[in-house]
């Protein structure tokens, strides 16, 4: 039976043509790709909720609404990933995040391809791979949840391509796991409503969508009903622009011209908008030139999802959820997709206008590529400054405030106060720790051993203090400041700076650093000294301390 | 007495007029006598408005550093660019008519856009026929938005090869033996002058390669592609370029966006330059995508993709391509420079899709009236973008009028600089390559007397350049004698040549500045005297008769009549 399977599988590889080879062979190159980016990274923003704040096994740590979402499919991932791997290293997160959004793709270009054949499948799905303006949605597999449910729904609309009982099942259950997975899956229920209620069985069949839908109210009415959003009446008043532009981006960022170059900037509504007017002036010629009835009825369920996507999401819109935001256009080129798809069903395209459209949808992947290689390198930094920054406060553990918080203003990194000492230490004293190890640290990147300094600094709580310029202090090293910055280790507990008459110099430290000073330690003249207390913590590396300014100035030891 | 006519029944005189408009609507003459007239107005305006303008950037280094006659001088790329043929007419026009004047070389220039914009008007003419073909070259004509092409007789590199790669495709379209070899020679005389002509070699090659022909007749793009590459070998220069992978993937964008922009320059919607220009896109975008659309329902209406139409487009695309992969801050898409060879390809493209295809009365009206309004809108533009190009032609003279004032004393390795001269010439003007130039083939700098006349600006600017020239500067002095405040009092003083010894009795620091030419202000700083301190400055004697003037404002200075030495 498994022979005959795999023969089977075999066979239609066989039986595949040049379009889809191309595909697979597309597919293979945006999964190594991003794996390869994503091997520079480690757990990032969101990723940190779910590792630190749901920790337990209740009912209500899986259906407690993350913002306004039901993420329970992926928290469930998360857990199993991280009870089996732990958190030392991200990669199997990152594996399952690519292999998830490699299936998704498959199933988007399955789907086009029964529509239109695979060479404008092809085309279709070239630029997605590499959706460059969709950065956080590729780089980011947190946002597994997004992907599961986009592929979900655009798999439930292929299930219900064969009227059989087999197909409705897998639509009901794939339609469940999505809704349980994001958000976005609800458009996808709606194009489902609307495809079943052309169909003559639509009470029959009405229980492929009841019973997602009845489950995800359960669930609303348990737990989501008293989520945070943003729904507000002035959104409501803005929504039909927030759904333009939402359209018109999606549409900018396929064709690869929302993609920003050097010498101008680029929104993804300057060519979406034109891009938008000539989309809905083909669709209605299109549709027009065929007969509204001749056109599938698939057409205005997945046009139904395009616009409720938006909507839904221009309801709730927020500073950080503009409708150009990069997170959103998956799902709407994904959309774009498939209502092109539909439009162009069953139309013989010439083979020039089929190369047409390959060559295009060839540089809008190039395009896009190269933005996704640009955030992968901007990320990657990020990555090298948190692995600094966290290896730092597992270095200060037993000094710290358990309610310190990580932001960027103490590492350099936007952690959306969601990383804390306590929750931290419990995490990686379970699971490991994703941070440079002591020895790494030393070899790590400069912005890492930067970040490292900045939170050692606010997690030791250096205050420097003004103090008399008598006050007591042990041994004394004097430094010249008018030929230049001087440079000298800390004596161990810290150091009194002294200011000569007629001298003043602003101090900065740094441990772990080797090209700049980045704790700014204050200032010293004007007839005053100044204390720095370094309380001891687990990391042998000395400070040093920089003097620039005039004069001469001492640095001495505190008194014993 | 003859009764009225009815008005039911119109007149014979009625009939005859009505069938005489359209006689002359039908008359080929009438939009080939129109478009006779209009390239004469553009030539005469075009060397009307260059007249008064100089020289500014990239013709120095034509002028300057490409003296003699060896192969190097020639062949010696610019900026990355074979640029043989444009060398040889600028050493044409140089030794026939000196360089004091632009325009000679303004003529030339111009010469070579009309031939370009009259072999658009064939090509296009014999696909959308006389007034669809007037209505399209018009505003190409007054391109305003192309300021930087059309009132700078350097982009003689883009026009000469516009020219000739127009007319290597209409050869090209006779399709015989005669055809071919015009086309292949006028191909190689393309790339002589600027890389743009390998646009049209590849146009060329896909227009064979669709006839299936590429065996037989290949030759036609191999010859002129081959010898680019010889030169390139020999002469050519990688470091010019901005070539990188994100411009080469970013590419498809800037292609479409320079579409969009020459669409909107074309129609007159572009302002201008600076910010300005990124304003154009928010037209053109949208214009775009409309032609798109119409294009799109023509093609997929006629069922028929010509080979001229995918000629057009390759040299459109390959154009904005190889913009697109040498962009940079400098060299963006709405770049007025790239307007006109974007809008001629455009052009092209669009009279292919609508080839053959009859435009009625009204279409044609429609056409005219909105070519009249382009038309005008870019000569406004034009006018507008004349006063920035006047105000740097008075600097330079400027500069260049300072320059020969000092040229005595002058150190023949002074570069101008915005700095020293207020204008950026890229480091292509020296003193020893412009003063030994200027003997040669006459001066466009000011004379001495148009320089006492000459705006502010300019005088300000021979001013900071006679600084510059002469290293004016204050000698400290240990000790002086002999102080005595200004004739005049506190205020400007006149400054004699030689040496003037000053000193500062306090209070305040004096802060010293000079000027010969300026009128509203001190261009040349010397520095500052604190209370007590003393210097000398020097001012050199040359042929201007104008004095110096030194201010001082923070504090008064004294004359002094000499200077000690410290006791030991």
């Amino acid at each position: 039976m498994e022979a005959r399977a795999h023969t089977g599988v075999i066979e239609r590889a066989r039986a595949a043509g040049p379009g889809t080879l191309l595909f697979a062979a597309a597919l293979l190159v945006s999964a190594g790709a991003l794996i390869h980016w994503l091997s520079a990274l480690t757990f990032w923003r969101d990723e940190w909720a779910f590792i630190l704040d749901r920790r337990g096994s209740g009912l209500d740590v899986y259906l407690t609404p993350f913002v306004e979402q039901l993420l329970a499919i992926p928290l469930a991932i998360y857990k199993l990933l991280i009870a089996v791997f732990g958190i030392e290293s991200p990669l199997p997160f990152q594996l399952a995040h690519v292999v998830v959004y490699a299936a998704t793709m498959v199933v988007v270009f399955v789907y086009v391809r029964r529509r239109v054949g695979e060479w404008l499948a092809l085309a279709a799905l070239l630029p997605i791979l590499f959706l460059g303006p969709s950065w956080d949605d590729l780089l980011f597999p947190f946002q597994i949840s997004l992907v599961i449910a986009l592929g979900c729904g655009v798999g439930a609309l292929l299930a219900l391509d064969r009227p059989s009982r087999a197909g409705d099942v897998a639509a009901a259950v794939l339609l469940t796991i999505g809704l349980f997975c994001q958000h976005v899956a609800i458009p996808f229920a709606l194009a489902a409503t609307i495809d079943i209620a052309f169909t003559r069985e639509r009470f029959r069949r009405a229980w492929v969508i009841a019973i997602p839908a009845a489950l995800w109210m359960v669930w609303y009415l348990g737990w989501g009903r008293d989520a945070q959003n943003f729904v507000s009446f002035h959104n409501f008043e803005t929504l039909i622009g927030y759904v333009g532009d939402g359209l018109s981006s999606s549409l900018s960022t396929l064709l690869g011209l929302a993609v920003p170059r050097d010498e101008m900037s680029l929104s993804p509504l300057d060519w979406g908008r034109p891009l938008l007017l000539v989309a809905i002036a083909f669709g209605i010629w299109r549709v027009a030139r065929a007969g509204i009835g001749a056109m599938p009825r698939r057409l205005w369920a997945v046009i139904a999802a395009q616009l409720s996507f938006w909507t839904l999401t221009g309801l709730n819109a927020s500073f950080f959820g503009q409708a150009t935001s990069g997170r959103y256009q998956l799902v709407g080129v994904v959309l774009w997709v498939m209502i092109g798809a539909e439009l162009l069903r069953g139309v013989r395209v010439s083979r020039f206008a089929v190369a047409t459209v390959v060559a295009v949808a060839a540089l809008a992947a190039l395009a896009n590529f190269s933005l996704l290689r640009d955030e992968a390198h901007g990320l990657a930094g990020i990555a090298e400054q948190q692995k600094g920054g966290l290896a730092a406060l597992e270095l200060t553990r037993e000094e710290v405030a358990p309610d310190y918080v990580l932001t960027e203003q103490n590492s350099g990194v936007d952690y959306l106060g969601i990383v804390d000492a306590a929750s931290y230490f419990s995490a990686i004293d379970a699971f490991g720790s994703p941070a440079y190890t002591p020895a790494e640290l030393l070899d790590a990147p400069e912005a890492a051993r930067v970040s490292a300094d900045t939170v050692f600094a606010s997690a030791l709580a250096l205050q420097p203090r003004t103090v008399p310029l008598d006050t007591p202090a042990g041994a004394c090293e004097p430094f010249d400041l008018d030929p230049g910055p001087a440079v000298a280790e800390a004596p161990p507990g810290g150091a009194v700076v002294r200011p000569a008459r007629g001298a003043a110099a602003t101090v900065r430290m740094r441990r772990y650093a080797s090209a700049s000073f980045p704790v700014n330690a204050g200032r010293v003249g004007g007839g005053d000294a100044e204390l720095i207390e370094i309380p001891a913590d687990q990391s042998p590396q000395p400070w040093q301390l920089q003097l620039d300014g005039r004069g001469v100035v001492e640095i001495c030891a505190p008194a014993s | 007495m003859s009764g009225a006519a009815s008005p039911a029944a119109p007149g014979p005189a009625r009939r005859d007029r009505g069938a005489g408009l359209r006689a002359l609507i039908g008359d080929p003459r009438l939009p080939e006598s129109l478009f006779g007239f209009a390239v004469v107005v553009s030539g005469a305006l075009l060397v009307a408005l260059n007249s008064k303008l100089t020289f500014l950037i990239d013709d120095w280094e034509v002028l300057l550093h490409r003296r003699g006659f060896s192969v190097h001088a020639f062949f010696l790329d610019h900026a990355g660019h074979p640029s043989m043929s444009l060398v040889a007419v600028y050493k044409a026009i140089q030794a026939t008519f000196g360089m004091d004047s632009l325009t000679p070389y303004a003529i030339a220039a111009t010469l070579a856009f009309l031939a370009s914009v009259v072999l658009l008007f064939v090509w296009l003419r014999r696909r959308v026929g006389d007034w669809l073909a007037l209505a399209a070259t018009l505003p190409v004509l007054f391109m305003g938005t192309a300021y930087e092409d059309l009132l700078s007789p350097f982009q003689l590199g883009y026009f000469a090869p516009m020219a000739c790669g127009i007319g290597a495709l209409l050869a090209l379209e006779r399709g015989d033996r005669r055809g071919d070899i015009a086309c292949c020679g006028l191909l190689v005389f393309a790339l002589t002058f600027q890389t743009l002509g390998l646009i049209f070699v590849a146009a060329a090659l896909v227009t064979i390669g669709f006839d299936r022909e590429l065996r037989s007749r290949a030759w036609i793009g191999a010859i002129p592609a081959v010898l680019y590459a010889l030169w390139y070998l020999g002469w050519g220069s990688s470091d010019a370029n901005q070539l990188s992978f994100d411009n080469v993937a970013t590419s498809p964008g800037f292609i479409v966006d320079g579409y969009a922009s020459s669409l909107s320059s074309l129609l007159g919607f572009a302002p201008g330059s600076g910010d300005e220009v990124a304003g154009s896109l928010d037209w053109g975008r949208p214009l775009l995508a409309l032609l798109v659309v119409a294009a799109s329902v023509q093609l997929a209406t006629s069922r028929r993709v010509s080979k001229w139409l995918l000629a057009a487009l390759t040299a459109g695309v390959a154009w904005w391509f190889l913009t697109a992969i040498n962009a940079s801050f400098f060299r963006a898409a709405i770049s007025p420079r790239y307007q006109y060879v974007g809008a001629v390809l455009l052009l092209m493209a669009a009279a292919e899709v609508w080839r053959g295809r009859r435009a009625s009365p009204v279409v044609i009206a429609i056409a005219l009236v909105a070519s009249l309004a382009a038309t005008a809108s870019n000569l406004a533009t034009m006018r507008d973008r004349l006063h920035p190009l006047e105000a740097s032609t008075a600097l330079v003279r400027g500069d260049l009028a300072g320059l020969e004032i000092a040229r005595d004393r002058v150190d023949p390795g002074l570069v101008l600089t915005p700095h020293n001269s207020g204008f950026n010439y890229f480091t292509l003007v020296d003193a020893g390559s412009y003063l030994s130039a200027a003997d040669a083939f006459g001066s466009p700098a000011y004379s001495l007397a148009e320089l006492a006349t000459a705006p502010e600006s300019a005088r300000v600017a021979a001013d900071k350049v006679l600084g510059a020239a002469y290293e004016l500067a204050l000698r400290p002095l240990p000790a002086v004698s002999g102080c005595q405040p200004p004739p005049g009092g506190a205020g400007v003083i006149e400054l004699a040549p030689g040496e003037t010894i000053l000193r500062a009795p306090g209070p305040g620091t004096a802060d010293l500045r000079l000027r010969r030419y300026a009128g509203e202000s001190f261009p040349v700083a010397l520095g500052r005297l604190a209370a007590g301190e003393a210097a000398a400055l020097s001012l050199p004697a040359d042929d201007s008769s104008e004095p110096w003037e030194l201010e001082a404002t923070g504090g008064p200075v004294d004359l002094c009549t000499a200077a000690h030495s410290p006791r030991r």
